[in-house]
């Protein structure tokens, strides 16, 4: 199990679109595994766009975005230190 | 702002078929799926769409004094059997209203009701009207009846209502009026996510126009009036309208099909005649087509014309 690298607030907000996840999200675990659908991803992408300030651009949304936790959350990282740098 | 009311629903539709009795094949190989999604019928008839329109119109018109209106709106997105100024004037013949003005409207898709309402209210703002025959009109006249966007079964038909400054029975005051249009987002075959990102985006704003001058938030709302569409889009649209997927109200999804820009009108119709509407009762319609979302925000006005 990897060590998650991303705050508080994100986990928050995908744990709430994981409905199998027991516990603190494993980076490497699959989501959809996890119980993110297609519904869920979308409700997602609207809920850490929102809450997190950030727009998420139209190449990454893509279906590996969103297959791991490590790997939605190098995104959305990227996004939020694009901003920073702004 | 001066009221505007909705009422004197009515509609048509083409005869009544299983979906595995329609020679179709691209229908036919969605049909299991479509089953499972709680589809079953859709409406077949070869009758022009001026046609369905008329006998819709007539029923409304059934309930006016003097069987008259100042002006018509005339929603479409069906090729014309004639030309659509022909059409209109077979429809207007048909009426028996031949010095009756008509506006068409179309290029929503099955979002061409709420244009049409906005043409329809502008009219009674404007004082140009007092009364307004909207009706909407469609059949498929070639190709498949399949939608693989909402996962549905097209069908024939027209519904038809007023649009008054003065309420009639069971009238819905219109409370707000708004649709977004997103030309360039793609399909969903190619990009998926990005696509439902863009109609939830485009959904919330669209409701955000209507809710946010009335103080009101999607919670609000009784009701979530949608097209006749597969479970899971029905709870695509719930979601992105952020409306609890248990408010969605389309009870004629199986025996109807999607009839267009019509649905919501025939739910309205059901959800009047079964009274399971309460005076005050704040209704969302959602009409969409796949680059197009369209909302109105109704509050039932009850048999006494005015909302309690």
């Amino acid at each position: 199990m990897s060590v998650p690298q991303w705050p508080a607030e994100f986990e928050e907000i995908l744990q709430r679109h994981l409905p199998l996840s027991d516990g603190p999200i494993d980076g490497s675990a699959l989501l959809a595994d996890l119980g993110l659908d297609s519904l869920g991803t979308v409700s997602l992408v609207m809920e850490l766009e929102d809450s997190m300030d950030i727009a998420i651009p139209d190449d990454l949304l893509v279906a590996e975005t969103f297959t791991s936790a490590d790997s939605l959350w190098a995104a959305v990282s990227s996004l939020l230190e694009g901003a920073a740098a702004a | 702002m001066r009221p505007v009311y909705l009422s004197a629903v009515s509609y048509v539709l083409g005869d009544e078929t299983p979906l595995s009795g329609i020679d179709d094949e691209t229908l036919q190989q969605q049909a299991p799926t479509l089953y499972g999604q709680g589809l079953k019928n859709c409406r077949v008839t070869d009758q022009p769409a001026a046609r369905l329109a008329a006998d819709s119109a007539r029923q409304t018109l059934d309930t006016v004094t003097g069987r008259t209106v100042d002006a018509i709106v005339y929603c479409t997105d069906t090729a014309p059997d004639k030309t659509t100024t022909g059409d209109v004037w077979d429809f207007l013949l048909e009426l028996d209203l031949p010095a009756t003005p008509v506006t068409v409207v179309g290029g929503a898709g099955c979002g061409n009701l709420v244009s049409g309402l906005q043409a329809a209210r502008n009219m009674i703002l404007a004082e140009d009207a007092a009364t307004v025959l909207l009706v909407t009109s469609d059949r498929v006249k070639t190709g498949t009846r399949y939608l693989d966007n909402g996962q549905t079964a097209l069908s024939d038909g027209a519904a038809s209502c007023l649009v008054s400054a003065e309420p009639h029975r069971q009238a819905f005051l219109l409370r707000g009026l708004a649709t977004t249009f997103r030309v360039d987002i793609g399909t969903t075959a190619v990009r998926p996510i990005a696509v439902a990102r863009a109609t939830t985006a485009e959904i919330r704003k669209a409701i955000r126009r209507v809710t946010e001058p009335l103080g009101i938030c999607p919670a609000d709302f009784g009701r979530l009036l949608t097209g006749h569409y597969a479970r899971t889009a029905l709870a695509f649209l719930a979601m992105s309208a952020e409306v609890p997927v248990e408010r969605v109200y389309c009870p004629a999804v199986a025996g109807v099909g999607h009839c267009f820009s019509a649905d919501a009108l025939i739910s309205l119709v059901a959800l009047t005649n079964t009274g399971e509407i309460a005076d005050g009762e704040h209704v969302l319609i959602l009409a969409v087509s796949p680059r197009s979302w369209s909302v109105a925000a109704a509050t039932f006005a009850g048999t006494r014309g005015e909302p309690s």
